[in-house]
């Protein structure tokens, strides 16, 4: 089963590229606009033009692109002057760790919580996570954001507003000032992620939890006199779990793609960060490979997804 | 053995509370099958689940009295009820379906039961499994099976085997062949009924099916708007039915010999817990004719073992 979905991934990615590439070629201006100086004559722009191949149709320089890509030559960034994989590298290891730090965060604070709430559905407790849950759900992540770096860095100054790592600890510091210093740089931007991203988990755990809370299967256990304990682990949290579990593959495939908003308040040096200023510089090959990239990873996540519910659920699983 | 006088059942609804099972009173002697019929909505499963308080807490009220082996169980605490659920009584649903966990193992879900009220170590309680299977007539092979590798008349018969488990003393099964087919409904009746001779227990069993129950029950109780209209064993219930709605019911069920075109119905339907009439004769606005009601219907014994209420099928 699970071979078969990869083999479907094939088609679904080089749609996707095609998607992605008439996309990037319909937008204004090419990287030209960006490149040279305004003061240069039609005629050299032209020529320019000609000699990267920006006039062929857009089927022969589509077929150039996903060529290259084949190759793993995903082109080369105007703006940076370098190949778009090396520059996209770098970032995405920053992403990665800010995202698996998010992740972690999210999930370690949500499932107690939404446990919680779900159990004790009404009383006090619930209604004060409630309360949190709505107020986070109203509040975009760049005002909470923002409000972050406004008290822990700004007033108190506990923690830095922006950057992955200082320079300064970057050059002279041992491994384990800079793997310090980088985690002191990750607290704000995790933070933020975290808090805004468990919304959803406490949310679906609660409602799932008290779904299934007088469900058949439920009343059953209990009226095989099964404690309320047990029977709240065994019959209702595993499977309110499973929902959980299935939108965790998709957080997975979040770990690369990063967190756009988040980099971008926190301007923290990682493939969103990297996404923005290239949409601004109109650094399509950047654009482009970012795009495609992001769409592979969501594929390859609801594979993930579905793996994980086969583990989870006995009914789906593989005969 | 089992005595229930003046139970109430009822359910909050926006703040009030509606009873869905409005002032009933029975008994289950030992080693009998108790049928209570009614329409959808007439109460009767709100009832049953009621004996072992399986209602939600939160938004259920029940009242009266449910004495058991000489206990009353609405006065017991949870934790003595715990030791009876299971054990003394045991529950088997409509739906097999949605009342197995899809997440557990056929033999995980009748062990459950064994860990709680026995002693056995797992491997007695594994060869109790087995020795259940066979008993319900299921394969060893479904030990290790989940709920959706079976079929509708297996996975019900593996509910049974669940019920049956502690060898209770009573067994209240909740529509156990309405989500059946026929052929299927058949063999789970007869198997119950094999198994309550074989392993001596009583049965309440709740159902819609008159056909149901004057295959295998002793005792049927009618139900209506949250009360009995008529109780009588099942002999004299079907030869002689007094009150106007066991007569529409038993007029309900097709006949393979009659010419008649359309089947017979009771006009309307069975009113919702909050427009339910409170007093009166309950019945008397779906009934075709003109009849003498009394405004607080009691019981009226119309022969041995048989009592009515109202007057209203005089």
């Amino acid at each position: 089963m699970i071979i078969r979905r990869i083999l479907i991934l094939i088609p679904q990615l080089i749609i996707i590229s095609i998607l992605v590439f008439i996309l990037g070629a319909m937008m204004p201006g090419d990287a030209l606009s960006g490149m040279i100086d305004p003061g240069v004559s039609a005629e050299v722009r032209e020529l320019q033009r000609e000699k990267l191949g920006l006039n062929d149709p857009l089927a022969v320089r589509y077929v150039r692109w996903i060529g290259g890509i084949v190759r793993g030559d995903f082109g080369e960034s105007f703006i940076h002057r370098r190949p778009v994989l090396e520059v996209i590298g770098e970032r995405m290891a920053n992403t990665f760790f800010l995202s698996l730090a998010i992740l972690v965060l999210t999930y370690t604070i949500a499932i107690p919580l939404g446990v919680l709430s779900g159990r004790y559905s009404g009383t006090v407790v619930d209604k004060a996570i409630l309360f949190y849950v709505f107020v986070s759900l109203a509040m975009p992540t760049m005002v909470l954001g923002i409000l972050m770096i406004l008290f822990f860095s700004f007033y108190l100054g506990w923690f830095p507003s922006s950057g992955s790592v200082d320079a300064i600890v970057l050059a002279k510091g041992s491994a384990g000032e800079i793997l310090a210093n980088r985690l002191h740089h990750m607290v704000l931007p995790a933070a933020t992620g975290a808090l805004v991203g468990m919304v959803g988990v406490v949310f679906m755990l609660r409602a799932n939890i008290i779904d299934r809370a007088f469900s058949d299967y439920v009343t059953l256990a209990r009226s095989k006199g099964v404690p309320e304990g047990a029977v709240f682990r065994r019959h209702i949290l595993r499977n309110s779990l499973i929902p959980v579990a299935a939108g965790f593959g998709f957080a997975i495939s979040g770990l690369l793609t990063g967190q756009l908003f988040i980099e971008r308040i926190f301007q923290y040096p990682g493939m969103g960060h990297l996404f923005f200023s290239s949409v601004k510089a109109q650094d399509f090959a950047v654009v482009n490979a970012i795009i495609l990239i992001f769409s592979a990873l969501t594929a390859l996540g609801m594979l993930i997804s579905d793996i994980l519910l086969s583990i989870t659920d006995p009914r789906i699983r593989p005969q | 053995m089992l005595k229930i006088k003046n139970l109430r059942t009822s359910f909050k609804i926006d703040g009030k509370f509606y009873a869905a099972a409005d002032g009933i009173s029975f008994d289950v002697g030992k080693n009998e099958i108790l049928a209570i019929v009614g329409e959808s909505g007439s109460g009767k499963s709100a009832a049953a689940l009621s004996i072992t308080r399986l209602h939600n807490k939160k938004s259920t009220r029940i009242e009266g009295e449910i004495i058991f082996n000489g206990t009353d169980l609405l006065s017991v605490s949870e934790k003595e009820l715990l030791k009876i659920r299971g054990k003394h009584i045991g529950m088997i649903f409509q739906d097999p379906l949605t009342a197995l966990n899809p997440l557990m193992r056929i033999g995980a879900q009748i062990e459950e039961p064994l860990i709680y009220h026995t002693n056995f170590n797992s491997e007695e309680r594994k060869s109790r499994v087995l020795e259940l299977l066979e008993a319900v007539g299921m394969t060893p092979r479904a030990y290790k099976q989940f709920p959706h590798e079976l079929s509708g008349g297996m996975r019900q018969r593996a509910m049974i085997a669940v019920a049956l488990s502690c060898d209770p003393a009573l067994v209240i099964a909740d529509e156990p062949t309405t989500a059946l087919d026929v052929t299927i409904q058949a063999q789970i009746l007869e198997l119950l009924s094999e198994l309550q001779k074989k392993m001596q227990t009583s049965i309440i069993l709740i159902t819609h099916d008159l056909g149901v129950v004057s295959e295998i029950a002793d005792k049927v109780a009618v139900m209506y708007a949250g009360q009995i209209v008529e109780t009588a064993t099942v002999d004299r219930l079907f030869t002689n039915p007094r009150h106007p709605y066991t007569r529409a019911l038993l007029a309900a069920i097709p006949s393979m010999s009659s010419n008649e075109r359309r089947f017979f119905t009771i006009p309307g339907a069975v009113p919702t817990l909050r427009e339910m009439p409170r007093t009166g004769c309950r019945f008397s606005r779906r009934m075709p004719h003109e009849a003498r009601h009394e405004t607080e219907p009691t019981f009226h014994e119309v022969e041995p073992d048989h009592q009515v209420l109202c007057i209203c099928h005089s």
